[in-house]
């Protein structure tokens, strides 16, 4: 791809970053990712068409390296709000998830054996001493690192192939 | 099982074998490295999700990576009891739905060769992905609004056809990607 000043790289990264954190942070709709992780996947495909968008106006080609940048960084970007986002809500809502979840369980709790209840027991203290538990926090924001890029990635991959292809078959049309 | 394990599992046996993976992997063409490499990441992310529940009845040390195995795959899954397979009276790391579209992800990757060839630039018309994205979202979403119920199996045949599908769009675009970035780090 030709290197051109007028193009905003920053952009689609924006666009790719919104879609993903929209989804994951909104009731309801972010039940999307429960499918393969589709809301994540639909950031990825976002910031690539609005990319593509740009080049399409300049005449240029869209590049799949480019194209898997804009999945990564979206992800990064997304990981990072949507984990911060979830911190902040467990602190403003003063909720322990863990007690609730064992006391929705029932008789469950009981059946666990004692390795896991001393986990769950220190997870939830950490809860009820700082409003979140920061063991968790910080687990949830490296697997987040590591599956919003991912995904972010395969969406972006996914649309830069289809566009690709089908400028290839308008190009041996024409 | 946790004896199992350590016989089949000693020390230097993960290092040992990364090292004859990567040797074997140097000495393959490009398109077919490029292809073992997406082959490899998707065969242990898939292989991780069938392997947790199997830790679970290990025990010790192993109870303890399934523990975050489970709260890693929290984040893409549900996770319900009722829809989820279970191995050796354990979860299975993602629902059920989620295991059929990884597995079927998996097996499309390892027919793909076969079936289009590694260098292999047609792609399936993108109106089936949309019309197998489109079951698949269906059946979601007529069960939660109480419409249609689905079942083990509408889940199993509607994400093992996405996730059959998806190597077909995800390879040739793996495949260039990895041959934009080595052009790029050889000129």
């Amino acid at each position: 791809m030709e290197k051109n000043v007028s193009i905003n790289r920053l952009l689609p990264v924006i666009w790719g970053f919104l879609v993903m954190t929209l989804i994951s942070v909104t009731p309801l709709i972010n039940f999307i990712n429960w499918f393969f992780c589709a809301g994540i996947i639909l950031g990825g495909v976002a910031g690539v068409f609005s990319f593509n968008k740009q080049l399409t106006a300049l005449n240029l080609s869209l590049s799949f390296k480019d194209a898997v940048l804009i999945g990564i960084l979206s992800g990064v970007l997304s990981s990072i709000a949507v984990s911060g986002f979830n911190v902040l809500t467990l602190m403003y809502s003063q909720a322990n998830p863990i007690s609730e979840s064992l006391k929705m369980l029932g008789d469950y709790g009981k059946n666990l054996p004692p390795e896991v209840n001393k986990q769950i027991d220190n997870l939830s203290r950490e809860f009820d001493k700082y409003g979140y538990s920061p063991t968790l926090a910080i687990f949830t924001f490296i697997s987040n690192m590591l599956i919003y890029p991912l995904f972010g990635a395969v969406g972006a991959l996914l649309a830069a192939t289809i566009i690709n292809n089908k400028k290839k078959i308008n190009q041996t049309n024409v | 099982m946790k004896y199992l394990l350590k016989i089949y599992f000693p020390p230097d046996f993960g290092f040992i074998i990364v090292l004859k993976y990567v040797k074997f992997v140097l000495k393959l063409k490009f398109n077919l490295k490029t292809y073992i490499i997406f082959l490899s990441v998707t065969f242990i992310w898939t292989l991780s999700i069938y392997l947790i529940p199997v830790f679970v009845s290990a025990g010790g040390v192993w109870e303890k990576i399934a523990d975050y195995g489970y709260l890693f795959f929290a984040s893409t899954c549900h996770q319900l009891d009722d829809r989820s397979f279970f191995i050796f009276g354990n979860k299975v790391a993602v629902c059920s739905r989620c295991a059929t579209v990884y597995s079927a992800f998996l097996t499309g990757i390892i027919l793909y060769p076969l079936l289009r060839g590694l260098d292999n630039k047609k792609l399936p018309s993108v109106w089936i992905l949309l019309l197998f994205a489109l079951l698949l979202f269906l059946d979601a979403v007529l069960d939660a609004l109480g419409i249609l119920k689905n079942t083990f199996i509408s889940r199993a045949i509607t994400g093992s056809l996405i996730g059959f599908l998806l190597p077909f769009y995800l390879i040739p675009g793996t495949v260039n990607f990895a041959n934009e970035i080595y052009d790029k780090l050889s000129k």
